[in-house]
């Protein structure tokens, strides 16, 4: 009968068997990192698919209404709006796009790190873009906000549109901080993570 | 040495640790190696925190059990059952069928065994002390003992009714 004693003889042999075929697991490994650096990616493709499809829904709402806009000023920024809500949607999508081509684990990391490159640029054009974009917007949107939904025309209330322009401009900039930030550092993880498979080849 | 790099050499050093736990908490290739990666995963979230305070493999059995046993628990709130396989024989050259047959009965009769107690007896193969044992499980020295000898005679019934 096998004994505890033998069980563990047993076992003893079987480990050393295991020492003598290191089978792990670079794989395993690399997985790891593909996984910090997806974390960042899918937090940035997160919050740019969640962007498009307050966008999309923002230019459905305008288009349907378009034809509610009645003076130089509402119809004007009507379609000013749309050309700066069709431009995100294509801006959120080549985002989208550049982010998911990035995979160490499909890719060599030479690929990987050129994917990375044309995703920062990418990045980066949208940083410059968004901060033109959100200096416009005002200009364009509280005309037509205030016509849609409060059945207000500031063409005949400059006051109430320079009130409006004065709070969108005092709320902007720390939002646009943040949301900038979140790119930054969202960005910086994707890096840190690059960097430790450079630091394994 | 960048952090990543020890960890690698850590993990490297002690995968049998972790191989062998492995087998004992999963029935089948994938499952294992999913396993494997998980507590890879979980070794690496801690490596951060680790401060040298414990032996490093003492560190490693005690997530790697942690894990494997919190899994089994989750598979099992899902209704599936997680038996032992003998997958591990596809990984030794050993092809001594006296062994293989042995190693068969001795996963069998640690698969009849409840998680925890898997954990336990994974460790007094293992040739950990009583003391290991508790510091790795998280149960006193003497609550050891006693799971010990409880164990003891359920594989030795096990195994009796197996020859």
């Amino acid at each position: 009968m096998m004994e505890l004693e033998n069980m563990k003889a047993i076992w003893a042999e079987m480990s050393q068997e295991l020492e003598k075929q290191k089978k792990l697991t670079d794989k395993i490994i690399l997985k790891m990192t593909q996984q910090k650096s997806r974390s960042g990616l899918n937090r940035i493709i997160n919050m740019e698919i969640f962007g498009m499809i307050v966008t999309a829904i923002m230019l459905v709402y305008l288009l349907i209404n378009f034809g509610k806009l009645d003076n130089w000023l509402t119809i004007g920024g009507g379609v000013g709006l749309i050309l700066l809500l069709l431009l995100a949607l294509i801006m959120g999508t080549i985002i989208v796009k550049a982010a998911k081509k990035i995979d160490v684990v499909k890719n060599n990391y030479h690929q990987t790190l050129t994917d990375f490159a044309d995703f920062k640029k990418i990045l980066g054009f949208y940083k410059k873009l968004s901060i033109v974009m959100n200096i416009l917007i005002p200009f364009l949107i509280l005309p037509v906000v205030s016509f849609l939904f409060f059945d207000r025309d500031l063409l005949f209330d400059l006051q109430e549109f320079g009130m409006g322009l004065i709070f969108y401009f005092i709320l902007m900039p720390p939002l646009l901080y943040l949301i900038i930030r979140f790119y930054r550092k969202n960005v910086s993880k994707i890096r840190e993570a690059l960097d430790d498979l450079k630091a394994k080849d | 040495m960048s952090l990543e790099d020890k960890f690698i050499e850590v993990v490297k050093e002690n995968e049998g640790i972790i191989f062998k736990i492995t087998t004992v908490y999963t029935n089948n290739a994938d499952d294992q190696k999913d396993l494997y990666q998980e507590i890879v995963i979980q070794l690496w979230t801690a490596f951060r925190r680790f401060r040298n305070e414990a032996k490093v493999s003492t560190w490693i059995y005690r997530i790697a059990l942690n894990t494997a046993i919190t899994r089994i628990r989750k598979e099992k709130r899902k209704g599936d059952q997680v038996p032992i396989d003998q997958a591990i024989l596809n990984y030794t050259e050993n092809t001594n069928p006296e062994f293989e047959e042995r190693l068969k009965i001795l996963y069998r009769s640690i698969e009849a065994l409840q998680e925890l107690d898997k954990g336990i007896i994974l460790l007094f193969l293992e040739d950990k002390s009583h003391e290991e044992i508790s510091k790795i499980i998280g149960l006193s020295v003497s609550n050891v003992g006693t799971r010990l000898s409880r164990i003891r005679k359920k594989i030795k019934s096990q195994i009796a009714n197996e020859q």
